[in-house]
C-alpha cells in the first residue's frame, strides 16, 4: 500500500482514514485529527466551563483511546458517532470522578424539566435576534448562556453543531429517543436565543 | 473540509442555522499544540511499533512453516522404520526362542505318559506347560525310586492328596530283573508318574485283572499309608518315607496277586521286592508273610 498524498487523504471519508490507519498509515490520522480536533476539544472545553487543562486532558485521553483503538475499529456507524460516543464516555467518567455532576444527574430528565420550566418562563420566541450584528459581547453572552444549560441540553447542543451528529445519532449514542434530543436541543436554541435577545 | 461546513443548515429552522453560524464563528478554540504534537507522535509510534511486533510473529510463523511440513513429511517414515527396525531386531530372537521350546513341547508323548499328562500336553503350549518343560529339562539329581520326580515336577498340578498316593510299583521305582516285558518297560527310563497305565495296557488280561484287584488292595494299603504320611502341605518329606510308601505299595501289590491266586507272579513279585530291599518280608502281612517263607 503506497502512501497516499495530502489530496487524497482529504478526500477519503472519515471512516476511510480510519482504517487506513488502523493498517498502519500514520498520515491518516493526521487528517482525520486535524478534521476533528478542534470540535472535540470545544465539546470538552464547554462542557468543562471553558478549564482548558481539563480539556487538554479529556481531549488527549480520548485521541489516546482512537490510537489505542484503530485495530479494533470497525464500521458500523459513522466515525463522528463512534468518536462521540468515547468523548462522552470519557466526560462522563471524568464527572464522577469529581463528584461535580453524578451521572445520574447527567442522565436525570429532572434537570431538563427544569430548564425547560425556567426557559418557558423566561417567554417565548421572539423576533430573531441573530439577525442583528454579531460582537464580540454577544459571543461571549452566547457561551455563558452554554455553560448555564442543563447538561443535557448542552450536549445535546455540542453533539449537534460541534461534532456535526444528526437528531438520530444523538439518540442513538445517548441512549434516548428522537423526540428527545429534538426537546434538548430546543429548549437549548431557545436558551441561547433568548441570551442574545437579553441585551444590556 | 471541517465538521462545521459539512453539518451546515442541518438545523430545524434557518433560525437555528443561524445561530449555529453565530456559534461556529464563536467557537473557536482549538487544542494546545504540544497537544497535537504529542498526540501525532503517540500515533506515529503506536504504528511504529506494530509494525515491529508484526515482524516477529511473521518470523516465528516462517520458523513454524518451515519446521511442521518437514516433521509432516518425515514423521510417518521414521515411525514406520523404527517399527521394521523394531521388527527385524525381535522377529528372530522370538523365532530362535522358539526353536529352543519346541523339541521340549512338540516331544512325542511317550506310550507311559499318563492321560493327565497326554492332556497338559495337546494344543498350545501354556504357560505352565512350559515351566513344566523347563522343570523337566532342568538336570536334575539322579533318579530315586518310588517316584521322586513326581513331586518335582508334578506337585503344582494335581492336587496334593493324589500327589501323596505313592504310583504303583513301576519298575523304574525298583528296577526288577529284566526277565519280561514288563521287566523291560520297568527298565525304561521315563518318570515314574507318566508309566503306570500304559504299562498296564500292554499287560496281559490275566495281568490286567491281577492289577485290578491290586488296585482294589493298594487302595487298602495307601490309605493308611497316606494317613501315617506327613502333611500333604509337607513337599519337602524325605527319601525315606517314599521308599517306605512303594514299599508298603509293593507289598500291597504282592498280596493282591497272591490273592487273586497268581501265586507265580506273586512270587516274582516278592522275589523283584526283596532284591530291591532285603527286608521286603517285613512289609507282608502276616498270613502272606508266611506263604513268603516257601518262596526262595
Amino acid at each position: 500500500m503506497h502512501p497516499a498524498n495530502d489530496v487524497e487523504l482529504e478526500s477519503r471519508t472519515d471512516e476511510a482514514l480510519m482504517r487506513a490507519y488502523g493498517q498502519g498509515d500514520a498520515r491518516a490520522f493526521e487528517t482525520l485529527y486535524a478534521r476533528h480536533k478542534g470540535a472535540t476539544y470545544r465539546y470538552f472545553l464547554r462542557h468543562a466551563d471553558s478549564n482548558a487543562a481539563t480539556a487538554d486532558e479529556l481531549h488527549q485521553d480520548l485521541w489516546m483511546r482512537v490510537i489505542d483503538a484503530r485495530e479494533r475499529y470497525e464500521v458500523q456507524a459513522r466515525f463522528s458517532t463512534w468518536l462521540y460516543t468515547l468523548a462522552r464516555h470519557r466526560l462522563i467518567d471524568h464527572w464522577r470522578s469529581r463528584h461535580h455532576v453524578t451521572l445520574a444527574s447527567l442522565e436525570d430528565d429532572g434537570i431538563l424539566m427544569q430548564a425547560e420550566e425556567s426557559f418557558a418562563a423566561a417567554g417565548g420566541d421572539a423576533d430573531d435576534p441573530l439577525r442583528a450584528s454579531i460582537d464580540d459581547e454577544r459571543r461571549r453572552r452566547l457561551v455563558a448562556a452554554l455553560a448555564d444549560m442543563s447538561p443535557l441540553q448542552r450536549d445535546a447542543f455540542l453533539l449537534h453543531v460541534e461534532g456535526g451528529l444528526s437528531l438520530e445519532e444523538i439518540a442513538t449514542l445517548t441512549a434516548t429517543s428522537g423526540e428527545t434530543v429534538k426537546s434538548r436541543l430546543r429548549y437549548a436554541y431557545r436558551r441561547l436565543r433568548s441570551t442574545l435577545e437579553d441585551r444590556p | 473540509m471541517s465538521v462545521h461546513d459539512r453539518r451546515e443548515g442541518s438545523s430545524p429552522s434557518e433560525r437555528d442555522a443561524a445561530l449555529e453560524r453565530l456559534w461556529r464563528e464563536t467557537s473557536v478554540e482549538q487544542p494546545p499544540a504540544h497537544l497535537d504534537a504529542a498526540l501525532l507522535a503517540a500515533a506515529r509510534e503506536s504504528v511504529a511499533s506494530r509494525r515491529e511486533q508484526p515482524a516477529k510473529p511473521a518470523l516465528l510463523s516462517r520458523r513454524r512453516a518451515g519446521t511442521t511440513p518437514w516433521l509432516a513429511r518425515w514423521q510417518p517414515l521414521a515411525a514406520t522404520a523404527a517399527v521394521a527396525g523394531l521388527a527385524f531386531v525381535l522377529v528372530p530372537t522370538m523365532m530362535s526362542r522358539e526353536e529352543k521350546l519346541a523339541p521340549t513341547l512338540q516331544r512325542p508323548a511317550p506310550t507311559s505318559v499318563p492321560a493327565g499328562a497326554e492332556s497338559q500336553s495337546d494344543g498350545p503350549p501354556a504357560p505352565d506347560a512350559i515351566s513344566a518343560t523347563r522343570a523337566r529339562e532342568t538336570p536334575v539329581p539322579a533318579r530315586e525310586p518310588g517316584g521322586r520326580r513326581e513331586r518335582d515336577v508334578g506337585a503344582t498340578d494335581r492336587p496334593l492328596v493324589q500327589r501323596e498316593i505313592p504310583a504303583p510299583p513301576a519298575p523304574a521305582a525298583v528296577p526288577p530283573p529284566a526277565t519280561s516285558t514288563e521287566a523291560a518297560a520297568a527298565t525304561s527310563t521315563e518318570p515314574m508318574e507318566e508309566a503306570p497305565e500304559a504299562t498296564f495296557g500292554e499287560r496281559s488280561d490275566a495281568r490286567s485283572k491281577a492289577m485290578e484287584a491290586q488296585t482294589a488292595g493298594r487302595a487298602a494299603a495307601s490309605a493308611p499309608a497316606a494317613a501315617a504320611a506327613p502333611s500333604p502341605t509337607t513337599r519337602d518329606r524325605n527319601a525315606d518315607d517314599a521308599m517306605v510308601l512303594d514299599a508298603a505299595a509293593w507289598a500291597a501289590r504282592i498280596e493282591a496277586l497272591h490273592a487273586s491266586g497268581d501265586v507265580a507272579a506273586a512270587e516274582r513279585e516278592l522275589r523283584s521286592f526283596r532284591a530291591a530291599d532285603p527286608t521286603a518280608d517285613a512289609y507282608l502281612s502276616k498270613p502272606l508273610r508266611d506263604w513268603a517263607r516257601t518262596v526262595e
